[in-house]
């Protein structure tokens, strides 16, 4: 789906987030691993926080002067597949983490672009970016 | 709240109005009954000026800096609900969720620019205007001032006055739009948990029978005012003969002006927002695209094709870019007003009629619509439609589009688009609109701006917002002081 609004991108954002923080929570029920567990659980947390966020960022800085339209902005490509089944191997967890921060980390940047004229939200977004490759990294470390 | 009739706020509770006669709020996209609307009583306001002429004294002698904690209180629970508020712009008025939006963010800006009153409301002195004599001017509030506010903007439009009003000391009275009374009763609850001292803030819903006794009154002091230029100036006369202060904010024909060196990829989703935006029910909506030289006809083309691809539909879904008209009434103007554009000649482009969106049958839903080949003495290009119509002109140069707009009775907001400095700088200068807007196409401006207008888009002399508030809600007093 085409997201043409500001609204539109951070409902989708919103979207991404919550999927996210509902892998971390389903992955931190599965895993054994002491350490894999604790950093499934922060990532939730970040998750939630990044939610908090975002509905603040939506609620600041929707100014009727800025409210153009937004084109080539599909959401669908950025849609992350975060199925874990039950007894999921840790290495599979991880390597749906790690797909699903790139996806995240790349939304955040095509999206920043978007919407560069709400600085910042465009400075935030490519922050989010950020954050997920650092996550990454973090999951890659477990690897 | 469904088919309930709304109530009054009247001296720090919410009272029934005795009148039989209402009118209902209908949901532009569904169209249930929303509520409905008493059409109070002059008694009622009477009600409402007594209880805010006995709160003004206590109110005026509160220091400004206890005044302003109550709007602190009143902004942080804007932003408590804020979600919850836009959600009810969008169900009585029908605009997207997002405009909503944009719409409180002002409307919070407002409240956060009237908590500077200690700093806005200071007066000034100057020793020794001769020897041992000196001379200063005291900035007081006047007394009971009220508000009659329009359908289009029913949640932010009040927060252009009342803030400033009662920071300054005095205290006010609230007439909203019948059409969408429920932004404000909303608000209105939020004053309520506030606990603003009893009196100093009063709602009254209704139509003429409580604008006039509230002009009539020699209770209140002045009165500000946004809707059509009929209606105002009738308003601002009736102030005049009164003896009332008045801010008349009023219709409007927005021209934007695109010149050949204008970056069009950028100015497209500016014009679609300017024209189409809040489904063109803004006073600063474009109305007429004056297309100078050779940018006619890819312009023509770009804004056709972008007007295609706008999204009609419920605004409370986030992807939709367009919402419906406010009202049957005015769906019907619009309408009428296409059918003259095609007897006067224009030639309509994009055909924005007909619109229909499947799970709302009901609903008032019209497209993007484009006039081409428009003259400057057509219907369509000279009167305000206040729906999403553009009209294109094909003008040869800057003068020519000029010379249009200044033919034109309004002047409440004007853009150019062009990457010229000096055609930039020409325009602001020689165009008579109180909105100027440079590669901007909706020209609002922020809370500590006044928002202007000229000609027949404003009647008063001191405009809405910022330090154009504060004066109109003051008095400058003069003291001269010798000592023996």
């Amino acid at each position: 789906m085409e997201l043409r609004n500001f609204g539109a991108v951070i409902k989708f954002a919103l979207e991404v987030e919550a999927m996210a923080a509902a892998f971390y929570e389903t992955a931190n029920a599965i895993t054994k691993n002491q350490q894999l567990k604790s950093s499934f659980e922060t990532f939730m947390q970040m998750r939630m926080t990044r939610m908090e966020l975002l509905k603040r960022l939506r609620r600041e800085n929707t100014t009727e002067m800025i409210l153009e339209p937004i084109s080539g902005l599909n959401s669908e490509k950025f849609r992350p597949k975060t199925e874990c089944p039950e007894g999921c191997p840790d290495k599979k967890l991880i390597e749906l983490a790690v797909s699903m921060e790139n996806l995240n980390s790349a939304f955040y940047i095509v999206a920043a672009k978007k919407i560069e004229f709400l600085i910042e939200p465009a400075d935030i977004f490519e922050q989010m970016a950020e954050e997920n490759l650092e996550y990454t990294k973090q999951l890659e470390k477990f690897g | 709240m469904k088919g309930e009739v709304v109530k009054n706020y009247i001296n720090g509770r919410w009272v029934e109005s005795k009148s039989k006669e209402t009118r209902d709020v209908i949901s532009p996209t569904t169209g249930e009954l929303l509520a409905r609307t008493p059409m109070s009583t002059a008694e009622e306001a009477q009600e409402a000026i007594e209880a805010a002429k006995t709160a003004y004294e206590r109110w005026r002698s509160t220091p400004a800096q206890t005044r302003i904690r109550y709007l602190y209180r009143f902004r942080n629970l804007l932003e408590d609900y804020f979600e919850e508020l836009s959600k009810t712009i969008t169900m009585e008025h029908g605009k997207i969720i997002d405009e909503s939006r944009g719409e409180y963010r002002r409307a919070v800006e407002n409240v956060e620019a009237a908590a500077s009153i200690p700093t806005l409301q200071m007066g000034y002195n100057f020793e020794d205007i001769a020897a041992g004599i000196d001379e200063m001017v005291i900035k007081q509030p006047l007394g009971v001032f009220f508000c009659v506010a329009p359908f289009n903007f029913p949640g932010m439009v009040p927060t252009w006055f009342w803030p400033f009003a009662i920071a300054c000391g005095n205290t006010y009275i609230v007439k909203p739009s019948e059409q969408v009374p429920l932004s404000q009763i909303r608000q209105f609850e939020l004053i309520d948990k506030v606990g603003f001292p009893k009196g100093v803030m009063n709602l009254v819903n209704g139509g003429p029978e409580v604008v006039n006794a509230l002009i009539k009154s020699p209770d209140t002091v002045g009165m500000s005012f946004v809707g059509s230029t009929p209606i105002g100036k009738l308003l601002y006369k009736k102030c005049g003969e009164h003896g009332k202060r008045a801010q008349v904010q009023a219709g409007a024909k927005n021209f934007i002006t695109v010149m050949p060196d204008a970056n069009i990829e950028r100015t497209v989703p500016n014009l679609m927002s300017s024209f189409f935006g809040n489904t063109g029910q803004r006073c600063l909506s474009g109305a007429v695209l004056l297309a100078v030289g050779e940018v006619y006809n890819p312009l023509k083309v770009a804004v056709v094709n972008a007007a295609k691809e706008l999204v009609i539909g419920n605004g409370l879904n986030e992807d939709v870019q367009m919402g419906p008209i406010a009202t049957k009434a005015a769906l019907k103007r619009v309408l009428g007003y296409i059918e003259t554009g095609i007897k006067e000649g224009a030639e309509l482009i994009l055909d924005g009629r007909n619109v229909k969106i499947p799970d709302y049958p009901k609903g008032l839903f019209i497209g993007p619509n484009i006039f081409d080949k428009v003259t400057p003495e057509m219907t369509i290009a000279k009167e305000e439609i206040f729906g999403p119509v553009m009209s294109i002109i094909h003008v040869k140069d800057l003068d020519e589009a000029i010379d249009i707009i200044h033919a034109n009775t309004y002047g409440n907001a004007s853009s150019v688009f062009t990457s010229s400095g000096k055609i930039a700088r020409d325009y602001q200068y020689r165009v008579r609109a109180g909105n100027i807007g440079i590669n901007i196409g909706i020209v609002a401006p922020i809370a500590t701006f006044p928002f202007s207008g000229m000609k027949d888009s404003f009647f008063g002399d001191l405009h809405g917002q910022g330090k154009d508030a504060v004066d109109f809600f003051t008095e400058n007093k003069v003291v001269i002081t010798r000592w023996f």
